[in-house]
């Protein structure tokens, strides 16, 4: 086996365990958790570009990710904030 | 004979498959919205691989765009989610509403006592900005394009984080680079059919699609930090 196919399998395990992690993995409930689970799944993604030579791809997919995941955390710290105050307003 | 599975599908692809199918099991049994959307992010995964595994140039070529898609996709829905509990909460809005303001550094949100002034924040961005957007112009194409949105929303929201405003000026100059866009495609399509016509002068024509490409690439995606600043 070629230096290459070991990159190439080390991205499936990533990937494969990323989703199992972000769907039925411990503490999965946290939002945050779920965030991180699927952070293993895209540098599974990122190894299995590498193994297929795809450069400008994969270099994309980086800048794309670091983008996303502002964009993630944003959305969850501001569902967070605003669940709160329903709550109080119930109770 | 070897296993039919195996042999008319790549391992890649399968695993594509597997995770697209898992995740999409799961979203199919969420109830909270916002988990269904970060588990979106794995269909996405899922997808990318899939193309991946084809394995070629026009391959790597889709997946650029579907990456900005999924991108755009997902702020939208976020957006909208967000918005939404919003309404729920029966309060309402809060001031003008801004992109990316909760990253503002503590230095200027008031939270510190101390009054720290710290040049390198200043003076540092715009640097960056400028030498990205000129090793970009010099890139042109599909990267070059990426290189100048980058260096364009890195100062736009260097600027957001020390919660300063865009200039006026620099805002309009913005709208003026994006209604450019569709002069930016028109060169690229004339370029890209010109190259099949008059392979002879192929250099101008190379030059005059990287160009096209690249204002239009830079344009689209620069525009999330002007989009940021409209009221």
């Amino acid at each position: 086996m070629e230096y290459i196919e070991y990159l190439l399998y080390l991205g499936y395990v990533l990937l494969i365990i990323g989703t199992i992690g972000a769907i039925v993995g411990p503490k999965s409930n946290d939002r945050f958790i779920r965030l991180l689970n699927t952070e293993v799944a895209t540098f599974g993604v990122c190894f299995i570009f590498l193994a297929y030579d795809e450069a400008l791809a994969l270099m994309t997919l980086i800048a794309v990710n670091a983008i996303l995941c502002l964009i993630l955390v944003r959305a969850i710290i501001l569902n967070a904030e605003y669940e709160e105050e329903t709550d109080t307003k119930i109770k | 004979m070897e296993n039919p599975v195996i042999y008319f599908y790549n391992p890649t692809i399968l695993v594509g498959f597997a995770i697209g199918i898992l995740s999409l099991f799961a979203i199919g049994s969420q109830k909270d919205d916002l988990h269904a959307l970060i588990l979106t992010d794995i269909v996405e995964c899922a997808m990318l691989v899939i193309i991946a595994g084809v394995d070629t140039d026009l391959a790597e070529a889709l997946i650029l765009p579907g990456l900005v898609v999924s991108l755009a996709e997902l702020l939208a829905v976020s957006e909208i989610l967000i918005n939404r509990k919003i309404i729920k909460s029966k309060k309402p809005k809060p001031k003008v509403y801004k992109l990316f303001e909760e990253f503002k550094l503590p230095i200027y949100t008031g939270d510190l006592k101390y009054n720290v002034h710290m040049e390198v924040l200043e003076t540092s961005p715009k640097f960056f900005a400028l030498v990205l957007i000129i090793y970009g112009a010099i890139l042109s194409g599909f990267t070059g394009g990426a290189v100048i949105a980058t260096g364009l929303l890195f100062y736009a929201l260097s600027l957001r984080v020390r919660g300063l405003e865009l200039s006026e000026e620099l805002k309009t100059l913005w709208e003026g680079m994006a209604g450019l866009s569709g002069i930016a495609w028109g060169l690229w399509i004339i370029g890209f059919l010109e190259f099949f016509l008059f392979p002879k002068k192929w250099l101008l024509f190379l030059l005059m699609a990287g160009l096209g490409l690249v204002l239009k690439v830079g344009s689209k995606l620069g525009l999330i930090g002007f989009i940021g600043e409209a009221k």
